[in-house]
């Protein structure tokens, strides 16, 4: 080995340096500076930050009918996190945004979206966004304001109902599209993750 | 080195520049392709490239119920903006809003965002349509606010946009916070 690379003039050895660190950096995203690990806990009360929106878990229920506006579920439970939701960015975020901030960890059977009913793991089941107070969906998260709302997923009554749940908040970065020049909040990464007790909505 | 590698070499980090510099001095593609704004005030009328917008007032509250029924109640404050708009040569529609507040945060909303939401369909050419505007904001941060209005709400670029100037003050959001429930008509063809 030690006699290849005495044979090797300055300039290939330079060359190979280069190309191995170059390999070796670039599978882990370069030599850019990384950004530190900012997964924590998430607990009843305590706002979290989960870029661009502040959430604060206020409880976690379970429901066979949200009565009036919503009505009875037509796939089996409710399964609902009530949080106050704002933002720190200067301009409103789209309803995607808030909707993908918070997702429940290792349930099945809950239904995709409102309008696709296809049973999926909780991991890909995307939330309603209700605001409590007048029952009217989120659809953008306006600067300077702060919405109690219900993120409402729906389960099949197959499934054991559960007595706690693993919540987990996701960020996003503000960034180019990568198909055409439009910014928004693309790319989600996992951020905190908080176990909680599941109780009747309306019971208390 | 040769001489031929050389001069291939310097036409090649010469090509890069020129590049790179025109890159520079080129507009930036979303500067490009930003709205024509078009500036006006309550009770003025402004040409837009698909018909005329006449800005009729501006009101307030912390809960709204619209004449379709729905109602919402804010956690700030409410804002309705009643507008006409007369098609000039084909049925054209207002589809897109943003409210843009007085420390520079902008809030964006289209046709149908439940709670914040322009409503102006295409009426027929030539014909007044009673339209209206409504979008939540920060009241410490109303004062100073001005609304935009346009066409597409997937894709306003390239187009005109009315910039309405609100004029709301201090006073009027004190008012607005104690006020009653407001009912809004949302939509109305002008003699139906």
């Amino acid at each position: 080995m030690l006699g290849w690379i005495a044979g090797r003039s300055l300039r290939q050895i330079v060359l190979a340096v280069g190309a191995v660190i170059l390999l070796a950096s670039g599978a882990f995203g370069g030599l850019r500076q990384a950004e530190p690990d900012q997964r924590g806990a998430l607990t009843l009360g305590e706002p979290r930050d989960a870029a661009p929106v502040r959430l604060t878990v206020k409880g976690v229920y379970w429901a066979d009918d949200l009565g009036e506006a919503i009505g009875p579920s037509d796939f089996g439970r409710y399964l609902l996190v009530i949080a106050d939701v704002s933002s720190g960015h200067d301009a409103s975020l789209d309803s995607f945004v808030v909707r993908e901030t918070l997702r429940l960890n290792r349930l099945d059977q809950l239904a995709k979206n409102t309008l696709s009913r296809v049973p999926v793991r909780s991991e890909d089941a995307d939330p309603q966004v209700i605001v409590t107070d007048d029952r009217v969906r989120l659809a953008e998260l306006g600067p300077g304001l702060t919405y109690e709302v219900a993120f409402i997923w729906e389960q099949q009554i197959s499934e054991p109902l559960p007595t706690s749940i693993e919540l987990q908040t996701w960020s996003h970065q503000f960034r180019q599209s990568s198909l055409d020049d439009q910014e928004n909040w693309f790319g989600r990464s996992p951020d905190a993750t908080g176990r909680f007790a599941v109780t009747k909505f309306g019971a208390s | 080195m040769s001489r031929s590698q050389l001069g291939t070499g310097s036409l090649v980090v010469a090509a890069l520049a020129v590049g790179q510099a025109l890159n520079d001095r080129l507009p930036d593609s979303s500067d490009a392709s930003r709205l024509f704004e078009r500036p006006v005030a309550i009770g003025e009328t402004v040409e837009l490239r698909t018909g005329d917008l006449t800005p009729r007032s501006v009101e307030g509250a912390t809960s709204i119920l619209r004449s379709i029924g729905s109602s919402i109640r804010s956690p700030g404050l409410a804002v309705v903006v009643s507008f006409d708009f007369v098609s000039r040569q084909v049925s054209s529609s207002i589809r897109y809003g943003e409210l843009r507040d007085g420390s520079g945060r902008v809030t964006v909303f289209g046709p149908s965002g439940d709670r914040n939401e322009v409503t102006c369909s295409g009426g027929p050419v030539g014909i007044v349509v009673h339209c209206t505007a409504v979008v939540e904001a920060d009241p410490e941060t109303l004062p100073g606010s001005v609304l935009g209005l346009a066409g597409d709400e997937l894709d306003p670029r390239f187009d005109d946009m009315a910039v309405i100037d609100l004029d709301i003050t201090a006073a009027d959001v004190r008012a607005w916070q104690e006020s009653e429930e407001l009912e809004v008509d949302v939509y109305e063809v002008a003699g139906l």
